[in-house]
């Protein structure tokens, strides 16, 4: 009777799973932000900070951000594409090969299993795994996509593609290796190759899965969840468009001050400058569109969420772009200024923006409103307070490292030395874990409204089942 | 189970700015390519001889 019942056990699957990895993965962060300044928090060998530091960034990437995006790509794609999945049945598979991998790959990692590429530590094993795992998402949304009932195609759909497609090639390519053992490999690429293919993957990681799968979002939920239209959409595929073709050519602004050739850095330079045009296509978009009726910041709660992860996204291309110029990066690269950094776009854009489209899907799924919008208030407002106090923390910080690391004597010689700088940190990582600790409060609100939700939606969805069958 | 609702495209979209590009984004898009090439231009060793040790000497010997 109805053809286009939708699967919605998968993305409801994909969403708990990316809650539950994100659990784990804000613990370790905090565990690891306390090991900075207190080391007898160590336990080594698994638990070093060497160790936890890679199961952290991987298992947030992979576990609460890929997870979350797969689940809310597959509810996207099939309301976009007004037909159900391809294939729902490999979708499931797909959801449990997920899982086990983030554990399997979690504890390689714990292990010390380690090639020395951030963001790609995992070895070749693994690797082979993702690309799998990979191929089964890429079939299945793609097909859908092809397959499509509806003939126009929103701008969330190219956001999608974009982001299957680039980091399949990013994937590959950084983790082509030589196995020496079944735990141990080596990057094909050597020295300076090793360095910028490494880079290049580096930084359109960060591009392709926490800005374009974002963006998809964000261009789907935020006229969904207020009611208003996009400004314009003229604006969001030009922006497309260009994020796409500049994004590639960026990686190099990593190696600024290092053997890589001079005219490489500077192309690197001068097309991530360029990248704050199409991402503030992005943001002018969102502000122009909850422009036509700002009483929606009031009403609607979602709204703050989208606003304000627009505003850390527009912020973030801004000093991320200004970082790339060399006499910035000269002060602050290497410092603590990075993680405040990254931590501004993971903690505030992505991670609010994830928030609100579970807060968004959940109760959609199951016809029934969210449990406490008071609660999703107090949730809002903890995530801002930790993000922004660690944030701001680290930029004091990581511009007193590289001031202190940089000042010299009359005579020519370091008026400090590394261990001076470093007791001077010691206060702002304290603050930075008092910052993780409010931060992950907000979140764990945010999981039992949730819970609570799907909890009220089941009750009720029960109720109305015997009230039918009543009736009967 | 229940009817599903369809999203309706044509609602995603203001009629009145279906086509514009807010002008001061279009005065940084295009500043910001001309900027580009003149950077490229002015920091790249085989059109200008800049380069990063020379650079760096230049500091040095301040």
């Amino acid at each position: 009777m109805n053809d286009y019942r939708y699967d919605y056990e998968t993305v409801k699957g994909f969403i708990l799973s990316a809650i539950f990895w994100g659990v784990v993965g804000l613990v370790v962060g905090l565990w690891i932000s306390a090991q900075m300044w207190d080391a007898s928090l160590n336990i080594p060998p698994y638990f070093s900070f060497g160790r936890l530091r890679t199961f952290h960034t991987n298992v947030l990437t992979y576990g609460l951000g890929i997870g979350a995006e797969f689940g809310v790509f597959y509810y996207l794609v099939i309301r976009l594409a007004k037909r159900p999945l391809l294939f729902p049945k490999l979708a499931r598979f797909h959801l449990w090969l997920f899982n086990v991998g983030v554990a399997i790959a979690g504890i390689t990692l714990l292990l010390g299993w380690n090639q020395s590429l951030e963001y790609a530590e995992f070895e070749w094993p693994i690797d082979i795994a993702i690309v799998i795992l990979w191929v089964i998402f890429a079939v299945n949304i793609l097909g859908t996509i092809i397959k499509r009932k509806e003939e126009q195609m929103y701008i969330s759909l190219w956001y999608i593609i974009a982001t299957i497609i680039t980091v399949a090639i990013l994937y590959i390519v950084n983790n082509l290796s030589i196995p020496a053992g079944f735990d141990k490999s080596y990057h094909i690429f050597a020295g300076v190759n090793s360095a910028n293919v490494q880079w290049w993957y580096g930084h359109n990681a960060v591009g392709f899965l926490f800005t374009t799968p974002i963006l998809a979002m964000f261009y789907y939920f935020l006229p969904k969840s207020t009611g208003l239209p996009i400004y314009s959409h003229r604006l969001s595929i030009i922006s497309f468009w260009s994020l796409i073709f500049a994004y590639l050519w960026t990686g190099a602004h990593h190696l600024v001050y290092t053997p890589l050739p001079d005219w490489i850095q500077t192309l690197g330079i001068a097309f991530t400058l360029f990248l704050i045009a199409p991402s503030w296509g992005s943001v002018v978009n969102g502000y122009f569109t909850v422009e036509s009726d700002w009483s929606v910041m009031k009403n609607n709660y979602l709204t703050k969420f989208f606003i304000a992860g627009i505003t850390f996204y527009g912020l973030q291309t801004i000093q991320g772009p200004s970082q790339g110029i060399r006499v910035i990066s000269s002060l602050i690269h290497y410092t603590d200024w990075v993680p405040g950094h990254v931590h501004m776009g993971t903690m505030g854009w992505v991670t609010m923006t994830i928030c609100a489209a579970v807060y968004y899907i959940i109760p959609h799924i199951y016809k029934t409103e969210i449990y406490s919008v008071k609660i999703a208030n107090a949730h809002f407002w903890l995530v801002l307070i930790g993000q922004l106090a660690f944030s701001i923390t680290m930029w004091v910080t990581g511009v007193q490292q590289g001031a202190m690391w940089k000042m010299t004597n009359p005579d020519g010689t370091l008026k400090y030395t590394f261990m001076e700088g470093l007791l001077r940190n010691y206060p702002y990582w304290q603050l930075r874990t008092l910052a993780g600790i409010v931060f992950v409060i907000g979140m764990l609100l945010f999981i039992y409204n949730v819970m609570m939700t799907i909890k009220k939606g089941k009750a009720e969805l029960e109720a109305k089942l015997q009230a039918a069958s009543a009736t009967a | 189970m229940y009817k599903e609702e369809f999203d309706d495209l044509e609602k995603f979209e203001r009629e009145d700015t279906k086509h514009k590009l807010p002008l001061g984004w279009l005065i940084l898009y295009i500043g910001l390519i001309v900027f580009g090439i003149f950077y490229t231009y002015m920091y790249t060793p085989a059109f200008t001889g800049w380069t990063q040790n020379k650079a760096i000497e230049e500091t040095l010997n301040k």
